[in-house]
């Protein structure tokens, strides 16, 4: 599934009072893209992945998927929300195959496959606050996968993960990927995952957000975190947002 | 504090309470029809006292049952009608506030005049009493649903009627039970309250009739059983609670 958005921004009325929290964002995301977000916390980019499925409105300009104006969310957008959202009135089997419309026995199929991925089958039966943070955010991812969405938004979806689980999971989601054909826009604080995954980075600037510059990242430099090309790339992000050498380099530590 | 310690100090109260009266009526001067022995108590539970006051007690349960049964049904149904839409809110909230500040026990007069002093106007003040706790608390439960929940909902497209029933009731399930408790007890009370003022038949009649003949010990033991059989509802409920929102952590329906 493509996406455009032209021209767009966004403001929050909080008493009355206009609080503008996107400002003029335009990205074209291709068919089958990997596209990840960075930015500070703050700067609207819960707000976009929202308002690109159709959970929040839009102020002035456009957001079309696959050509068409989106007004709700629909079937084949799927996102993982930055707090895992799991209801916990349901069992985590079910929580993962909430989307799904088909037969009982095939949704539990599903799900029981897409736990599996995400490696909690032992805690089908469990009840989400039985979970620890990271196992709570691998079943929303989980649910997230379980509809087969051909458009995946994640919103900070390994931010409660552990450093290996991480690196596991992001491997995982690429092969996902891969072999799905999803477009995938993924937003992180972590610009080391954002050039692993993206094969484009957006870096956006503090409120109002804004688009500082979209980055592509060319094949097979993600994939290797130690080399040059990677360093210099990420070098290139963290220029947005430390202006001195010496701030950069201590985040590279 | 351990667990047996604590049952103990909860004990020491009632247990000097009981040591005080045995005392006062043992050695002081203080006649029957006032104050009963102990003894004179407990003997009520046994013979042909304890066979009229079960069947008198059983009178009043079933009132219960039925009214706080109807007041349920009324209350969740309003409540989360009210919770849901803004209409239905605007429609029902401001005349339901205004009726909910008429104390139960002054519309007894107006029951009896409509109903008479049968079955009606017992179910019916039941009925009143015990609707607003749940209504109040089923309406709050849901329409404080999370906003996160139900975008969850909105992202799968559910439909109105399914995002109600899958996530509306049970999210506000805790509440909507705390007021389901809250009404049984209240219920409880009503009921007593009711055929203490005007009744043929119930505990609490039961009880204005002993006063009638001096009996203080029947009215004692009838005081006793009101009490036990109200902690008695709560702790039932409490555990089918549990049974019905499984997913709560374990303590939450304390
Ligand atoms: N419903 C709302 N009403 C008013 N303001 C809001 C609302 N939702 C978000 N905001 C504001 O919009 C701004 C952007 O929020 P958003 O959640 O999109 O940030 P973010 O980039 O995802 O941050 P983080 O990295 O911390 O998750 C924030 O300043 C926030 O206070
Ligand atoms: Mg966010």
């Amino acid at each position: 599934m493509s996406v455009a958005i032209r021209n767009l921004n966004k403001r929050f009325f909080v008493d009355g009072n206009a609080i503008p929290v996107l400002n003029n964002i335009n990205l074209e995301v291709r068919q089958g893209e990997f596209i990840t977000i960075v930015g500070q916390s703050g700067c609207g980019k819960s707000t976009l992945l929202k308002m690109i499925a159709g959970l929040e409105s839009i102020t002035e300009g456009e957001i079309l998927r696959n050509g068409k104006p989106v007004t709700a969310p629909g079937t084949d957008c799927g996102m993982v929300f930055q707090d895992h959202r799991l209801l916990p009135w349901l069992r985590v089997k079910r929580n993962v195959g909430f989307g799904l419309r088909c037969s009982k026995a095939e949704r539990e199929h599903i799900a029981a496959q897409h736990l599996q991925l995400v490696g909690l089958s032992d805690f089908a039966n469990a009840w989400p606050h039985q979970l620890s943070g990271g196992m709570a955010q691998r079943a929303a991812i989980a649910r997230g996968l379980a509809t087969n969405p051909a458009l995946l938004l994640l919103d900070e979806p390994f931010g409660a993960l552990d450093a290996l689980t991480r690196i596991q999971l992001q491997r995982e989601v690429l092969r996902i990927w891969h072999a799905s054909g999803a477009t995938m826009v993924l937003v992180t604080h972590d610009i080391d995952e954002a050039i692993f995954l993206g094969e484009r980075v957006v870096v956006m600037s503090a409120r109002p957000g804004e688009i500082s510059e979209v980055i592509p990242i060319p094949p097979g430099v993600g994939a290797d975190r130690g080399s040059l090309d990677f360093a210099r790339y990420k070098d290139r992000i963290l220029k947005y947002f430390f202006a001195d050498e010496k701030s950069r380099e201590e985040y590279n530590i | 504090m351990k667990h047996w310690q604590k049952i103990l100090l909860g004990l020491s109260l009632p247990a000097a309470i009981l040591l005080a009266w045995w005392l006062a009526t043992t050695y002081g001067d203080i006649p029957p029809q006032i104050l009963p022995k102990p003894q004179s108590v407990l003997a009520v539970y046994g013979g042909e006292d304890a066979s009229v006051l079960l069947g008198h007690l059983l009178i009043s349960l079933w009132r219960v049952v039925q009214g706080f049964l109807l007041a349920s049904l009324l209350g969740v149904v309003f409540g989360s009608l009210t919770g849901v839409s803004r209409v239905a809110k605007s429609i029902l909230m401001p005349t339901l506030t205004a009726i909910r500040q008429i104390p139960m026990i002054a519309w007894i007069p107006l029951l009896i005049l409509w109903c008479g002093i049968g079955e009606a106007s017992k179910i019916a003040i039941i009925v009143l009493a015990a609707f607003f706790c749940v209504f109040v608390n089923t309406h709050a439960g849901i329409a404080e649903t999370p906003e996160n929940f139900l975008e969850v909902a909105r992202l799968y497209r559910l439909s109105k009627l399914r995002t109600f029933f899958g996530v509306h009731l049970p999210s506000a399930l805790p509440q909507i039970l705390t007021g389901l408790q809250l009404g049984l007890g209240v219920s409880w009370m009503a009921v007593v309250a009711s055929e203490l003022i005007s009744a043929t038949s119930g505990i609490g009649y039961h009880m204005s009739d002993a006063r009638v003949f001096m009996r203080s010990d029947i009215v004692i033991a009838c005081m006793l059983v009101i009490g036990l059989v109200g902690i008695a509802m709560n702790t039932a409920l409490a555990l089918l609670f549990g049974l019905i929102a499984p997913w709560k952590p374990k303590g939450a329906h304390k």
